[in-house]
């Protein structure tokens, strides 16, 4: 009886429709149903007294989002996010101005975790040994073992987290200590390389981090190092070198940045000159150049080299030398050594917010020796995910059973959670208190936007329980600790962190060192010219913790255009006088095993080298995540996690691979132009026989956009944004197969010749109108070319006769939600139904808030006042939307630049959004 | 004659009308799925937008254009043969058009909003956009299918007082008679039934170049290259007569034989009939020679790069199947041993349907495919559904026919009485 008493029966998430019902429970539910559907009419009113809403609560006006300062925090580092919120939901994630991680913008990972809490996958209960359980039996457990572990003064307990800067972490860990002096603490973070602290103990001998000032930097050497593209890079890296080198346009010299990488990153991609070299080649380029620097009669030097070193010396101070975090140590100590030497102004190095010590493979190595001799009483795991990203031959899941009692705290019920006995559900960021350092020290708080979902615990609360046996809150566990920092000022420094989103100077000043220790130099590194396997984080999925999520599993990876799959990149297009085709799967022979991979030809790709990115293959991730791609974590081994000497097999067999832009080539028409090209394409004939008066808009605003190509990385962070401001759904692979994505703004790439996002073109004389039979499109206000949902029949006319090809159409019933996906969902744009034309609006809804506001303050619009959610996100900046009748607008400016065309300008649409054409290959290469 | 002018309840009749059904079973299913789902079910996407069911839609009605041309041109330029295919080919066009009428509205996204497209007074005080193709389509299919019915009924008027005078069944002479509308042969009656007849013949020639020349500029009006093109409206037209008189031979063979009508359809008329799809053979081919010719002589990359693509492009098979059914196959009745065989003459005219078919195929689907900027284009792959609404409605249209041709006189018997008397004297009846 006692069982049934402790049964929840309203369980959070009870109410989720169960994908394994049996006949017997359906015919139960639905009696059950009819039955209690006529109690309803016997409720009473409440016998407590209860008063109507007849005073608004401050801060709450219905039908306005109140923004809320917090961070997402990734590989330990925080980027500052302002979160929309609609009555009590988060609806949208926007880059934090006042943090200097995003000043504003945010990447896509970012912008596409605002579905992170709504995911219907999450762990909503407390498991044990997969049976529901609840948090009382959990801590009747614990209380139980801690008494043991007590008495051995923690011996055997060991606490495995993801890497963290979060100071009330390190400060909750140390007070574990006290309780459990001999736990064991280990951050794991799978793509984390320790390289460049060990070097930075070797040349200052302190851990330092550098800290890169792009501004001020006039050449930047990158080795393999993906400081535009990669997950983990803060975004505000991107925006600064971009904002250095669109100076060129005011004269100033360009920044010359050369990449030396194995795989093709962004990065690579924007790069005023690109080598591509091999692993092994990269390190022995390093040293040569490192040496001709250092004693200018070295002989290996070559020309290239030479021209090199003569930039360098000439911009003394203003140069940057980036290694990536899969070079070697060594690598890392030349870069730090020559950053010291030659980019003073434009690099500091401060104590790294993240630490190396006990992190990482070698402390899991220990873990692994204990779990087998049977040393571990207690094993946590916090957020980590270590069953998948190590490789199978840790038979880590084994491992863990062999631990007396294994705890896992994760969002989902994943790999790691599957394999230990208690699965605990973990609160979402976006539904807890937290802090975090980024990237340069400085100090986030993060508060929670949203009342907890489910009944979950956040990493503090258990912390905190671990310690004290006591449930306390995060919010009064992370204002403990700050009381104790902020001391008598606490309320007024507490409430303003919160509001700005960043504790005020907390940013960690530089370090100091003594002597400047000069790399020692091993011997050339040999390239035996083997094929070699490198892995390398998914822009996407980066380690693979956002494989749930569908916006990015249907984001076209920039490079390939793929989506919801990993494919292997390889820079020819055979192997060994095998012809390959995209798609067609080979088999990666290492140690008696093989993984298939379908390959994609990527031009660009050093020699012999396959490119494996990592992230997929997740075998628990929910209905999203599982299954999707291969999982090349598991293919390295502990010595080199991100590189392999293998044998290659190419089969027969092809992948079906759902690319969202089946032809990546110009086939003779330049919707891409360089400023050299747009010199050469002569002026265009006038296309009509009717006279071209410019277009009269009776109105006060001309809205228009223009989108730097220059500057455009193709990161995707647009499309991200734009998926979340106006509610775009997804479709799947099925859907990307049948070519129906949904994504308003695309990013168009064309091989040799970049990216280039195309939203809506809201051409003055835009061909879709006319055709419609229902008016359904039509020019509205400020020359936007609308889409009026209501009224559309669905004849797909217009998406017929638009050149852009920026109509989307919904074929089926895409935007079915459950009552969970909805309340993400952003109530000032409508939900689209199914035989529904839809676009781009130019984020129509932002413009009439804008105009609303204005009106109320009695004032006219001013420039900046209205940003489409892809303009605002750009970590680049290269997109400008504005109101083109304003004579002082930023829009207005660039439409006279020389550099700006519009897109198939011959068909006489005259598009709204116009582009800048690219630096020609002269101009990128001029230096003074 | 009137025993043989219609199918009797016998046999095969049941088993081809079995059949025919079966098929319309799988459109009826179809059209239902479709209704659940919505479009998405068929292959169509960004940025072909228009598949199969506008393929589909173009061809019915083109097929349907043979029999207003038949009885409505022919008929005024005296060509006094055509009468005695004039009602097979009249029936065909009204289920041609009821076929062709429903792929328009089968391709909308919401269907049920349909007549939105309709000017109506309605309390929004919204019309129809008057400057969208699409508009002036529905409603030059419209009085088409309007005149249409207007013209075969009143050709069936006379004939529907000789089923009624030689039915035997009370009931069966009740329903004709009241078709009949009281027609007793007199000379007033014959005399307002021919003046009407003129005139309707006078209305429906127009609508016979209008109809197809607005389907044509359902294309035309649009940019996208390998539709925006000025030829179009006087190419759409050949190419349905084309198709339409390939229809009209099917049907005319299979009738004459299942019916024994050998004495009514003559070699004449197939022969006739070929010359004149042999005719429009030739301005079809000169259309796809001037589509090739302008795109290269306007030097325009598009157009070029859709003519290229056309023929040596992923759709390239149909684009030549197109070629061999639509111009070269139709070449072998310039001899007169093929000309003559109606076998070959059959198998022709099939062909010439698939020709015709995959020609709205090239043109609807292979211009979206490839249009103005490569990251746009992707392959268009019909799925099951697809076809089965294509196959279906060959099945609506079958039944309908045979259905058609149980009750009514599929040889215009009272006109064929009348050409009788023409030539000979006229008898006076008791």
């Amino acid at each position: 009886m006692k069982e049934v008493r402790d049964w929840d029966e309203f369980k959070p998430g009870a109410s989720e429709w169960s994908p394994h019902l049996s006949r017997r429970e359906f015919l139960e539910l639905a009696g059950v149903t009819l039955a209690l559907a006529g109690v309803t009419g016997c409720t009473r009113p409440p016998r407590d007294p209860v008063y109507p809403y007849v005073q608004r609560p401050e801060d709450s006006i219905p039908g306005r989002p109140t923004f809320f300062a917090t961070a997402r925090v990734l590989a330990g580092l925080a980027t500052g996010i302002l979160v929309e919120t609609h009555l009590g939901r988060p609806t949208k994630i926007e880059g934090n101005p006042d943090h200097p991680a995003s000043r504003g913008t945010a990447p896509a990972w970012l912008q596409a975790s605002i579905l992170g809490p709504y995911d219907p996958d999450r762990a909503k209960n407390v498991k044990f040994k997969n049976q529901m359980s609840s948090w009382a039996e959990f801590q009747k457990t614990w209380n139980q073992q801690s008494m043991d572990l007590e008495k051995n003064q923690g011996e055997g307990l060991v606490l495995v987290t993801e890497l963290s800067s979060s100071p009330t972490l390190i400060d909750q860990m140390k007070r574990l200590k006290v309780r459990f002096p001999r736990f064991q603490w280990i951050q794991y973070e799978p793509l984390f390389r320790p390289a460049s602290l060990l070097a930075s103990q070797q040349i200052f001998g302190k851990e330092l981090s550098p800290l890169f000032d792009f501004k001020n930097a006039d050449v930047i050497l990158s080795f393999d190092c993906d400081f535009l593209g990669s997950p983990d890079s803060p975004p505000v890296y991107a925006r600064d070198y971009m904002e250095r080198r669109r100076q060129f346009d005011q004269g100033k010299p360009i920044n010359q940045l050369f990449a030396f990488e194995s795989s093709l990153s962004l990065t690579g991609l924007k790069a005023n000159q690109r080598t591509a070299l091999r692993p092994a080649q990269i390190e022995n380029f390093l040293k040569d150049l490192f040496s001709r620097l250092e004693n200018s009669s070295s002989s290996t030097a070559s020309k290239e080299l030479d021209s090199l070193a003569t930039l360098i010396q000439k911009k003394k101070g203003h140069c940057l030398f980036l290694a990536g975090p899969h070079l070697s140590p060594q690598a890392h100590s030349i870069c730090h050594y020559l950053n010291a030497r030659w980019g003073a102004q434009a690099v500091k190095y401060i104590p790294s917010p993240i630490s190396s010590q006990g992190n990482g493979i070698q402390a899991l190595k220990t873990l692994s020796q204990d779990l087998s001799a049977g040393k571990v009483k207690a094993l946590f795991f916090m957020g980590a995910n270590p069953v998948y990203s190590l490789p199978p031959e840790w038979k880590m899941a084994e491992l863990i059973s062999k631990a007396e009692k294994s705890y896992c705290l994760s969002l989902f019920e994943d790999e790691t959670a599957a394999a230990c006995q208690w699965s605990l559900p973990l609160s979402e960021d976006l539904e807890s208190w937290s802090d975090s350092r980024s990237y340069d020290g400085s100090v986030s708080l993060l508060q929670p936007s949203l009342n907890p979902l489910y009944d979950t615990r956040h990493r503090h609360e258990l912390l905190e329980f671990l310690i004290t046996a006591k449930e306390v809150r995060s919010y009064e566990i992370v204002r403990a600790y700050w009381q104790k920092q902020f001391g008598n000022s606490f309320e007024k420094s507490w409430v303003t962190s919160l509001q700005k989103g960043i504790v005020e100077n907390s940013s960690l000043s530089p370090g100091r060192w003594t002597a400047l220790q000069k790399p020692k130099l091993n011997e050339a590194s040999q390239d035996s010219s083997k094929l070699i396997v490198i892995g390398r984080p998914c822009l996407k999925m980066y380690d693979g913790r956002f494989a749930n999520n569908s916006w990015l599993q249907e984001l076209p990876e920039p490079r390939t255009q793929v989506t919801w799959d990993n494919v292997a990149f390889f820079g020819a297009s055979d192997f060994q006088g095998q012809q390959l085709q995209n798609g067609q799967i080979l088999k990666i022979k290492f140690q008696n095993q093989s993984l298939q991979v379908p390959v994609w030809i990527l031009p660009g790709i050093a020699e012999n080298t396959l490119v494996l990115s990592f992230g997929y293959g997740r075998t628990h991730s929910g209905k999203i995540g599982t299954g999707v791609g291969f999982n090349a974590h598991q293919i390295f081994k502990d010595s080199n996690p991100d590189m392999l000497e293998a044998d290659l097999e190419v089969t027969n067999q092809m992948a079906t691979l759902a690319v969202a832009q089946t032809d990546q080539k110009m086939e003779g028409r330049a919707p891409i132009q360089t400023t050299e090209s747009l010199i050469d394409s002569k002026p265009k004939a006038q296309a009509s026989l009717y006279s071209e008066n410019p277009l009269q808009t009776p109105e006060e605003d001309a809205w228009a956009m223009v989108i730097d190509l220059d500057s455009c990385i193709g990161c995707s962070a647009c499309v991200v944004a734009c998926q979340s401001e106006n509610n775009i759904p997804v479709v799947g692979k099925k859907g990307v197969l049948q070519g129906r994505e949904m994504h308003w703004i695309r990013i168009d790439h064309y091989q040799d010749s970049g990216f280039q996002p195309v939203p809506c073109m809201h051409c003055e004389k835009a061909p879709c109108e006319p055709v419609c039979p229902v008016a359904a499109t039509v020019h509205g206000n400020g020359g936007l070319n609308q889409m009026v949902y209501n009224r559309c029949v669905g004849t797909r006319y217009c998406s017929n006769n638009c050149p852009y090809k920026v109509r989307r159409f919904n074929f089926l019933h895409f935007s079915s939600y459950s009552d969970l996906e909805r309340l993400q969902k952003n109530p000032d744009v409508s939900i689209r139904p199914r035989g529904v034309m839809e676009k781009c609006t130019y984020c129509v809804q932002r413009i009439n808030e804008a105009r609303i506001r204005a009106k109320v303050d009695n004032r006219s619009l001013k420039d900046g006042d209205v940003q489409t959610a892809c303009a605002q996100t750009c970590p680049t900046q290269a997109i400008t939307f504005g109101n083109l009748k304003d004579p002082k607008s930023r829009v207005k400016a660039l439409k006279t630049s020389s550099r700006n065309y519009s897109l198939l300008e011959e068909l006489g649409t005259r598009p709204r959004t116009t582009y800048l054409a690219k630096l020609s290959a002269k101009e990128l290469k001029s230096h003074d | 004659m009137i025993e043989r002018s219609r199918f009797q309840t016998t046999k095969p009749w049941l088993l081809s009308l079995l059949f025919a059904s079966a098929f319309l079973l799988i459109f009826l299913v179809a059209v239902t799925y479709l209704f659940v789902k919505g479009v998405g079910i068929w292959g169509i996407n960004q940025p072909v937008g228009w598949g199969f069911a506008i393929a589909n839609f173009v061809w019915w009605i083109g097929i349907g254009h043979a029999g207003t041309f038949i009885s409505a041109i022919l008929f005024l330029a005296g060509q006094e043969w055509r009468t005695n295919i004039s009602r097979l080919a009249e029936t065909m066009t009204i289920f041609a058009v009821v076929c062709a009428g429903l792929f328009p509205l089968l391709h909308l996204g919401r269907p049920w909003f349909f007549y939105w497209l309709a000017p109506y007074y309605d309390t929004m005080g919204l019309w129809p956009q008057f400057r969208s193709p699409l508009i002036w389509d529905m409603f030059a299919v419209f009085t088409y299918l309007t005149v249409s019915l207007l013209f075969w009924y009143l050709g069936l008027v006379p004939d529907f007082a000789i089923l009624r005078d030689a039915s035997q069944k009370l009931w069966v002479r009740r329903v004709y008679g009241f078709f009949a509308l009281g027609w007793r042969g007199s000379r007033t009656q014959w005399y307002f039934y021919r003046t009407l007849f003129l005139l309707l013949a006078g209305l429906a020639t127009p609508l016979v170049i209008s109809v197809h020349s607005i389907v044509g500029m359902d294309f035309a009006a649009a940019l996208v290259p390998g539709w925006h093109s000025t030829i179009f409206p006087p190419y759409f037209v050949a190419g349905a007569i084309f198709s339409g008189f390939a229809m009209v031979l099917t049907l005319a063979l299979l009738l004459r034989r299942a019916l024994h009508l050998e004495d009514a359809i003559t070699l004449r008329h197939l022969v006739l009939c070929a010359q004149f799809l042999l005719a429009m053979n030739l301005i079809v081919s000169y259309g796809y020679l001037m589509e090739a010719f302008t795109a290269y002589y306007s030097g325009d990359i598009y157009d070029i790069g859709m003519v290229e693509n056309r023929f040596f492009g992923p759709y390239a098979l149909v684009s030549w199947l197109m070629i061999l059914c639509n111009v070269l196959a139709p070449q072998i009745i310039w001899f007169r041993k093929w000309r003559e065989s109606p076998v070959a003459l059959f198998i022709l005219s099939v062909i010439v349907q698939i020709g015709m078919w995959t020609e709205r195929f090239v043109i609807v689907v292979t211009s979206l495919s490839r249009d103005f900027l490569p990251s746009a284009w992707h392959m268009f792959i019909p799925t099951k559904w697809d076809v089965a609404t294509l196959l279906g409605s060959m099945g609506l249209f079958a039944t309908l026919y045979l259905l058609a041709a149980r009750v009514l006189p599929m040889i215009p018997l009272a006109e064929l009485r009348e050409d009788e008397s023409r030539t000979r004297p006229r008898e006076v009846t008791p």
